[in-house]
């Protein structure tokens, strides 16, 4: 690893120095020797973060005031964090569940003391909010993370006890047209017969810079399923790492792009299946128009003994104009026997049959490319809960060609 | 829009050559249309039926190197597909494609909306549209359950046929192209589409066939039976051609013309 030391870190860490724990402080400096990841890290293949050097990292000091965006359907239960911290006042929980804050500190989870964009988080994050869903209870919890400027760092660890499940919608935005970055991290460990329904969406400002560290540690028979719907920001991240570390543990991965403008969307997962009988299926739909990018990077690994491993990987991307580009990488790595791995990626553009079939029914040109498009994300769209696909909707088909056209039909 | 009387002409077709791929298949094809008429194509697999079908539709992938074609007076050749659609003129495809998460009945009310902005009339209310669509899908025994679905998505090869002549009644093209919507078809099926082929018939509108087999017509009985090959119009007739057809052949046609 080529060290080169960034300005912006260096900035940060002599503004910092007499706040920051010595353990922190370390974990920057290991940071600041390293300089953030570019392509030439394989885990950063697609992702440039070098432009982080010209960024504002520190944390906004003073909790801004924002209220939660109006028309942010998050429910009852939510937790709320603005610039990266618990905001108590706007959050609320059942009493069933524990909610505390905990040392933050890069923890044992596989490599993650060695993910530069989580050491970030670790050294300058507020501290980690913990939360425990007890024994074979039902709860549904939002979470909301709002940005204004400056760095937001929220960290959340998620214990789901055995047979306990969770649903929650996580919504993220920034909601100023600054300048803002946003790396969290969100873990979750799954016991026994656990289940994580867990759905992500995007909607941050033009400017921003959007990171999500997401690792689950998923245990026998339990199940996590993770959807994303990536609308907003300059440049987004996602970065999934799955450890089906039970017997029969599974996962599902899914999820949807739009890079319009000059955006850029990033998706890596790592999914491992380590021990028999385990399932992972992803299913991502990404599309760029303008001068957007994005990328798809999933890797499945298979140990050794993890025999009657169900493993699937789609990634079909679509591509509206010209300068636009989306770059796929579907890995697979069978240390096993007795395993069924499918992958597949394609990018392409519009179907030129399909094209002509709707134009010979009488639909002009731009209603069809419309309407293909936002079909071309509905294998991923309608496994959205009704709340989420609505908020979802609004949002993406705003941003489509010719979205006026189509409304009616989407209704 | 003038009233179209019987006899008036619909599309006249002439010295069309057309190539694909840098391959020359259509070799100077004349054809006569008009109104009240039904004319059947029929002809060896590979002539050029599906090439005449799409290129009247206005599938962007053929070179049209001469001749014209002429519908209802303006140059179909000049026309951009959608505006084609618009005036009346209707694709039964032979491959239907499948559009998975495009709203079947979505479809049909943008396609109709579309035909009847064009026509100067006023756009239908759900309710208006959906009194027409039942109708129509009682008369071509289909299931309300396809409207719902996707277009043609995981539908049978017979039910994309069927759900073609469904469009087709819904938007009462005044010329339709029906390139071999009897292929795959059951006997039950055959007649039922045959149904709503018929429905259409009228003075002002035409309708085009494109089959292989002599028992469709049968059903929809036919004023001239062409037969295609080799890129041209070789031999025309009444309905007693494609008996003759099932007799011999083709080969007694093509002899003499320059084949592909
Ligand atoms: N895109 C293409 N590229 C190359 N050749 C093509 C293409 N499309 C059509 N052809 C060729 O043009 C010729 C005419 O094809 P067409 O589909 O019009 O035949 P057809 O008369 O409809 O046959 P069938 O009865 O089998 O449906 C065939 O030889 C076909 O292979
Ligand atoms: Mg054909």
């Amino acid at each position: 690893m080529s060290g080169r030391q960034s300005p912006a870190l260096a900035r940060l860490r002599a503004a910092l120095l007499p706040t920051l724990s010595n353990e922190r402080l370390t974990t920057l400096d290991r940071l600041s020797a390293l300089g953030f990841p570019t392509p030439r890290d394989d885990a950063y293949r697609y992702t440039n973060f070098r432009v982080l050097d010209r960024r504002e990292l520190a944390p906004a000091l003073v909790v801004n005031a924002a209220q939660i965006p109006g028309d942010m359907p998050v429910g009852k239960h939510r937790l709320v964090f603005l610039d990266g911290r618990l905001y108590a006042e706007a959050s609320a929980w059942p009493d069933s569940i524990q909610v505390q804050p905990e040392e933050h500190a890069i923890d044992s989870l596989s490599d993650a003391a060695t993910d530069r964009m989580l050491m970030l988080n670790a050294a300058l994050g507020n501290h980690r909010t913990k939360v425990v869903i007890p024994r074979n209870t039902q709860v549904s919890l939002d979470i909301a993370l709002i940005s204004t400027v400056g760095g937001a760092y929220p960290a959340i660890s998620f214990v789901v006890e055995a047979g306990a499940e969770l649903r929650t919608i996580e919504y993220q935005t920034a909601i100023d047209d600054a300048e803002s970055l946003t790396v969290s991290a969100l873990h979750f460990e799954l016991k026994d017969g656990a289940t994580v329904d867990h759905t992500l969406v995007q909607t941050s400002s033009a400017h921003a810079i959007v990171v999500g560290d997401v690792r689950a540690r998923v245990g026998r028979d339990a199940s996590y399923r993770h959807r994303s719907a990536v609308l907003g920001a300059q440049l987004s991240r996602i970065d999934l790492n799955i450890e089906l570390y039970g017997r029969g543990a599974s996962t599902s991965l899914t999820g949807l792009f739009l890079a319009d403008g000059q955006r850029e969307h990033h998706l890596r997962s790592v999914v491992r299946h380590m021990e028999p009988d385990c399932q992972s299926d992803q299913l991502y739909r990404g599309v760029a128009n303008e001068r957007g990018r994005g990328s798809y990077d999933g890797k499945v690994v298979v140990d050794v003994g993890a025999n009657g491993t169900l493993s699937s990987q789609s990634s079909k991307n679509l591509l509206l104009s010209a300068d636009a580009a989306i770059e796929t990488r579907p890995q697979l790595e069978i240390n096993a026997d007795a395993v069924k791995c499918a992958h597949g990626a394609t990018t392409g553009s519009l179907d030129e049959r399909m094209m002509f079939y709707l134009l010979s029914r009488g639909l002009d040109r731009d209603t069809a490319r419309a309407v293909l498009t936002y079909a071309f994300l509905g294998d991923v769209l309608t496994g959205f809960a009704a709340e989420a696909r609505a908020f979802v909707e609004a949002r993406a088909l705003g941003r489509l060609p010719a979205a006026d056209l189509i409304r009616g039909f989407v209704a | 829009m003038n009233q179209i009387q019987r006899g008036d002409l619909i599309l006249d077709i002439q010295g069309l050559v057309a190539d694909v791929a840098g391959r020359n298949i259509l070799k100077g094809l004349n054809l006569t249309i008009r109104a009240g008429e039904v004319h059947a194509i029929m002809g060896p697999n590979g002539a050029g039926k599906s090439t005449l079908s799409q290129i009247l539709a206005g599938r962007p992938d053929y070179d049209i190197k001469a001749g014209s074609a002429t519908y209802l007076g303006e140059d179909l050749l000049a026309l951009a597909p959608e505006e084609r659609a618009r005036r009346g003129v209707f694709l039964g495809f032979q491959y239907p494609v499948e559009i998975p998460g495009v709203n079947n009945v979505y479809l049909l009310k943008a396609a109709l909306n579309s035909r009847r902005r064009q026509q100067g009339l006023q756009e239908l209310d759900a309710f208006e549209f959906m009194t027409i669509v039942r109708e129509k899908m009682k008369l071509m025994k289909m299931d309300e359950s396809f409207l719902k679905r996707g277009v043609n998505e995981g539908f049978s090869g017979g039910e994309k046929k069927r759900n073609e002549i469904l469009q087709m009644t819904v938007l009462e093209p005044t010329l339709a192209i029906l390139d071999e919507t009897d292929s795959g078809l059951d006997i039950d099926a055959l007649k039922v589409v045959s149904t709503g082929v018929n429905s259409l018939r009228r003075d002002d509108r035409a309708v085009v066939l494109v089959t292989h087999y002599q028992r469709l017509l049968d059903y929809i009985v036919p004023d001239y039976v062409h037969v295609l090959a080799g890129g041209k119009i070789v031999r025309s007739g009444d309905r007693t051609l494609a008996l003759e057809l099932e007799q011999r052949g083709y080969d007694w046609l093509i002899e003499g013309t320059n084949a592909a």
